[in-house]
């Protein structure tokens, strides 16, 4: 596959059922060998098996949207340890239930992936060219 | 081979290249390349045995890697990576044309991150003779997702 939106999450832009800004952003690191995500039938964080979840973010800090474009400060997801990670999910972590939390962006195509953790940091540089983390 | 063992892997001309401590190399078809780095991924995962054993046949004799299971899955994810490119080389038409199918479908990710490939495949996808028969679904979108970088640090010691 390729780095694309979640099609559910390009519906809750549009349906403003995501902000960019005021909402908590996170990621979270996808182990394949229990669950593949897929852009066009998962739609919430719940459609992402707990097992094949092997680290997660903190809050997306500093969000920008200029122009459509969406950026953030890097990430540092500190002292990563489990299975094999093959993509990243970028998701809406401010909804109460993980049935209500919009899966936004999936990237299997990055620098360093698949990625097998050391136990150590795990810093995740964004994108600088135009795309940023994003582009609608 | 024994002791410290220094690989590359990578795609070249449709195939993948392995070189071993820049004295050995071996050729692998892209699609051998790809299940056996499944293959290969679940013999680790699956090992009791700290060290993995497995042979990958290539166009001329075989790798025989007998490595840690942690090396192990860093090749195997290697190779896959490699062999996904590869892929790309040997046939970049007809991954833009599989690609302009599943758009057309309705299912619109990509097969391809080769920014040719994609734009083929939309092309294709919106003026094949062949595919116009089949009705488009869904809305062609010009989003764009950036490609970041993943920098591990060493685990940290203790004191």
């Amino acid at each position: 596959m390729a780095n694309a939106l979640f099609d559910a999450g390009r519906a809750g832009f549009l349906g403003a059922d995501i902000d960019w800004d005021a909402n908590n952003i996170k990621l979270v690191c996808v182990d394949h060998t229990d669950d593949t995500p897929n852009v066009s039938t998962d739609d919430f964080l719940d459609d992402i098996t707990a097992p094949a979840r092997v680290a997660t973010s903190g809050n997306f800090a500093n969000k920008t949207k200029t122009a459509g474009v969406a950026d953030a400060d890097d990430i540092t997801l500190t002292s990563v340890t489990g299975d094999q990670f093959e993509s990243l999910v970028i998701y809406n972590d401010s909804p109460a239930t993980e049935a209500g939390k919009h899966l936004i962006a999936y990237i299997d195509t990055a620098t360093g992936l698949p990625c097998t953790p050391n136990g150590g940091n795990i810093n995740i540089v964004f994108d600088s060219g135009a795309n940023k983390i994003f582009k609608l | 081979m024994a002791g410290l063992v220094n690989l590359s892997i990578r795609a070249v001309s449709g195939r993948v290249l392995v070189i071993a401590n820049a004295e050995h190399h071996w050729l692998i078809a892209w699609q051998d390349a790809k299940a056996h780095a499944v293959e290969l991924k679940r013999a680790a995962q699956a090992s009791l045995d700290p060290r993995v054993s497995y042979v990958i046949p290539a166009e001329i004799g075989a790798m025989a890697l007998d490595v840690e299971r942690a090396a192990a899955l860093q090749i195997a994810a290697s190779l896959h990576a490699a062999g996904a490119k590869a892929e790309e080389q040997a046939d970049p038409q007809t991954v833009a044309d599989q690609a302009a199918v599943l758009i057309r479908m309705g299912v619109p990710f990509g097969l391809s991150d080769d920014a040719k490939i994609q734009d083929e495949a939309w092309n294709a996808a919106q003026w094949s003779p062949e595919l116009r028969k089949a009705p488009l679904v869904g809305v062609p979108s010009r989003e764009r997702v950036g490609v970041p970088s993943l920098i591990q640090k060493p685990p940290r010691k203790l004191q």
